[in-house]
């Protein structure tokens, strides 16, 4: 081979991520168009907030305007939305006729435009609509439906970039190894809730995929691959994701790990650490930085969800350290049972249920016994990865263990600290599983890391195991959506 | 090693889409349509003779069946008739009667006379027949935006728990041109059920190819590199 052509050769992306990717865009752009309009959680907020930014030029927020257009009401209401949500029983409208009647309403631009109001999404960054505009504007001489639908496929690149994130992570992790990089990908790709979720209107998406870039250009830095140029990127590549969705704050203290380790173990000395810092920190300012700035021009928080709860200062740290304990675990005769958290243990129907199978707003499931039958697997993935993980652990770099520990504590750290405190408002639980799906390149890692530990003879096996299961639940899920909301 | 692989996937997916096809034959929906109404609370007190309608209810599929709630106050069953009118006047489309054999509010199912066509717009009115009170289920107004009730002829500001049904259950395999129709409803105006015919078939066909190209192409490409 040529030095060329070896150059091309390694410039090409691999044939199997290839074909998963186009797995990956094939299931998006389905689940795109199978589920009906605003039957994903607050997909309703999330089109008013691209509807406000596309026909008032403004973000939404105005106290003094409606939740959403005129057009979008009309819309919601004409689907059937909002009595279709969380209502199982209840189905969109069915009727051609009124789907006819509908088409032929026309909506003027006043009509369009009379939204911009308070909603669950208004507080939100704008990274993510701002990239929806183009497609709403380009799907503009439809009716509402034709721009939901090229949002929402607008959104499905981000799920590709999902599952290259994992890929890649998992070449960091195991070196160039395709199979154990398949089975690391196939996770993102292939998992109903991921695709579910990434095809509909929402930021997560793209949170998902900037959070799976934060988690490989981390392990690069921290493994030695990377350089300046990675130093920079996940500055730059945290910031997009603190534009998009104030979740990504938890990611911070896993991005200065894997900087702060780059820096310390490169050579140079305390300069060269300054400047590793100078640098990170100026890529996050400069991309973050307008936000920050219009933010404050705006009088709006920066950080979204983050502002506007109860102080900490008011905060009862035991109350607090006990709701964590019973989320998890049973609760000790000492304990007074927390009136939010539902039948125990509520892990088990929020992170785990609510990430292998709630459709529509959570209420479209699989029966118990799936669920069931799932988690004995699952578990039995986490065994065998941990097996691997002890196996392994002369040849582990632990920054790197460090790295992903800190990625995971912290954002559940924050998703509890979030949660329990607007319970104590509402004494209603608001996390819900989709909120873990940053961490997904790291469940692909597991799966990979489990898969190392089948004998070598077996492993291409297990390997189709893993994706044919996955592809199968795929389809069951698809059967469970149309049926939930057409049969 | 790649047939191996390749052999569990197939296996894997294989027994899937068997398993779907199975379940899509066996299953038995007799669900029609619904108004989308819960059985919240008793929302109308029918008196002797008082009729509680309603209407107009666009008939989505032909159904000889309803699912309807009524309470008696405790006491035992309670004789009702109930009627499927044209939404403006004519003559009943199918009517039924019930005299008694179903539980203080419990929901029944009332067979019809004959079978309501699909298309029409309709009415459904219960109307009692007893000497006592009965109450009809159902929820706020908002429930289905469509219809309302209502007593006598006057608006009662609640929809009534009604469900349609056919008494030949289907299959959701014999319901797929229906769902289909239903999917490509209000995703815009390039939606049609062609299309999504065509998008399942090929949704199929990709999942059953492109993920077993990767596998073959992830276990037999030397060059590994990240």
């Amino acid at each position: 081979m040529t030095n060329t052509s070896a150059e091309h050769h390694r410039r090409r992306p691999p044939a199997a991520l290839l074909f998963l990717l186009a797995t990956t865009l094939a299931l998006g752009c389905v689940w795109a168009v199978v589920v009906p309009p605003f039957q994903a959680p607050d997909e309703n907020a999330h089109v008013a907030y691209v509807q406000s930014l596309a026909e008032r030029g403004q973000l939404p927020g105005d106290t003094a305007r409606p939740f959403q257009s005129t057009e979008q009401a009309s819309g919601a209401d004409a689907d059937n939305a909002d009595q279709t949500a969380q209502q199982l029983f209840v189905k969109p409208e069915w009727s051609t006729r009124r789907h006819d009647a509908w088409l032929e309403r026309q909506f003027s631009a006043e009509e369009r435009s009379d939204g911009g109001g308070v909603n669950p999404a208004s507080a939100n960054p704008p990274l993510y609509y701002l990239w929806l505009v183009p497609p709403y504007e380009v799907a503009s001489g439809g009716d509402l439906f034709d721009r939901v639908s090229a949002m929402r496929l607008a959104s499905v690149p981000f799920l590709l970039l999902t599952v290259t994130a994992a890929w890649l992570l998992a070449g960091v992790v195991f070196g160039p190894n395709r199979p154990l990089q398949l089975a690391a990908a196939s996770v993102p790709a292939l998992l109903p809730m991921v695709t579910f979720i990434s095809a509909s209107i929402t930021p997560d998406s793209l949170l998902y995929a900037l959070s799976g870039l934060v988690l490989w250009l981390g392990a690069r830095l921290i493994t030695g691959r990377g350089g300046l140029r990675d130093v920079a990127a996940i500055g730059a590549v945290a910031a997009l994701a603190v534009v998009t969705k104030a979740t990504s704050y938890a990611l911070l203290p896993a991005v200065a790990i894997a900087v702060l380790t780059y820096a310390l173990r490169a050579a140079g000395g305390r300069r060269r650490v300054a400047l590793t810092l100078v640098l990170a920190g100026v890529a996050f300012a400069t991309v973050a930085g307008p936000w920050y700035v219009t933010a404050r021009l705006e009088d709006r928080p920066a950080s979204g969800q983050l502002a506007g709860s109860a102080p900490a200062s008011a905060v009862d740290y035991r109350e607090f350290g006990s709701y964590v304990w019973q989320y998890y675990l049973p609760r000790l005769p000492f304990q007074a049972r927390n009136g939010a958290l539902g039948r125990y243990p509520q892990a088990y129907e929020t992170w785990f249920k609510q990430s292998v199978g709630a459709f529509g707003w959570l209420e479209t499931r699989w029966p118990g016994t799936v669920y069931a039958a799932l988690f004995v697997l699952a578990a039995l993935i986490l065994a065998a990865a941990l097996v691997a993980l002890v196996r392994r652990r002369r040849e582990l770099d632990p920054m790197l263990l460090v790295f992903f520990a800190a990625a995971v504590v912290t954002l559940l750290a924050g998703l509890h600290w979030n949660e329990y405190r607007l319970a104590e408002g509402s004494g209603i639980l608001s996390s819900q599983g989709r909120y873990l799906f940053p961490l997904l390149p790291l469940a692909g890692l597991v799966a990979a890391t489990a898969l190392t530990t089948v004998p070598a003879r077996l492993r291409a096996g297990a390997l189709g195991l893993v994706v044919g299961g996955l592809s199968a639940l795929q389809l069951f899920a698809l059967a469970l959506v149309v049926t939930r909301f057409y049969a | 090693m790649p047939r191996n692989a390749l052999l569990t996937f197939a296996l894997v997916l294989g027994a899937a889409i068997t398993a779907l096809i199975a379940l899509a034959v066996v299953g038995d929906r007799s669900q029609a349509f619904t108004l989308g109404v819960r059985a919240d609370a008793a929302v109308v007190k029918l008196r002797p003779r008082d009729e509680v309608c309603q209407r107009p209810i666009e008939v989505l599929e032909s159904f000889d069946h309803l699912r309807l709630q009524l309470g008696t106050y405790g006491r035992p069953a309670l004789p009702y008739s109930v009627e499927v009118r044209p939404a403006g006047a004519g003559r009943p489309l199918a009517g039924a009667s019930v005299s008694g054999g179903y539980a203080d509010s419990s929901l029944q199912s009332v067979r019809l006379s004959r079978e309501v066509p699909t298309g029409r717009e309709v009415a459904v009115c219960i109307r009692n027949r007893a000497r006592q009170p009965v109450a009809v289920y159902g929820s706020s107004d908002l429930s289905n935006r469509s219809s309302t009730s209502y007593l006598n002829g006057r608006q009662t500001g609640a929809d009534l728990t009604i469900v349609f049904e056919f008494s030949d259950s289907k299959s959701t395999a014999e319901l797929l041109p229906a769902i289909v129709r239903r999917a490509a409803l209000f995703h815009g105006g390039w939606a049609s059920p062609a299309a999504y015919w065509v998008m399942f078939a090929l949704i199929l066909v990709a999942l059953a190819t492109l993920p077993a190209l990767a596998l073959r192409s992830a276990l037999e490409r030397a060059p590994n590199r990240e």
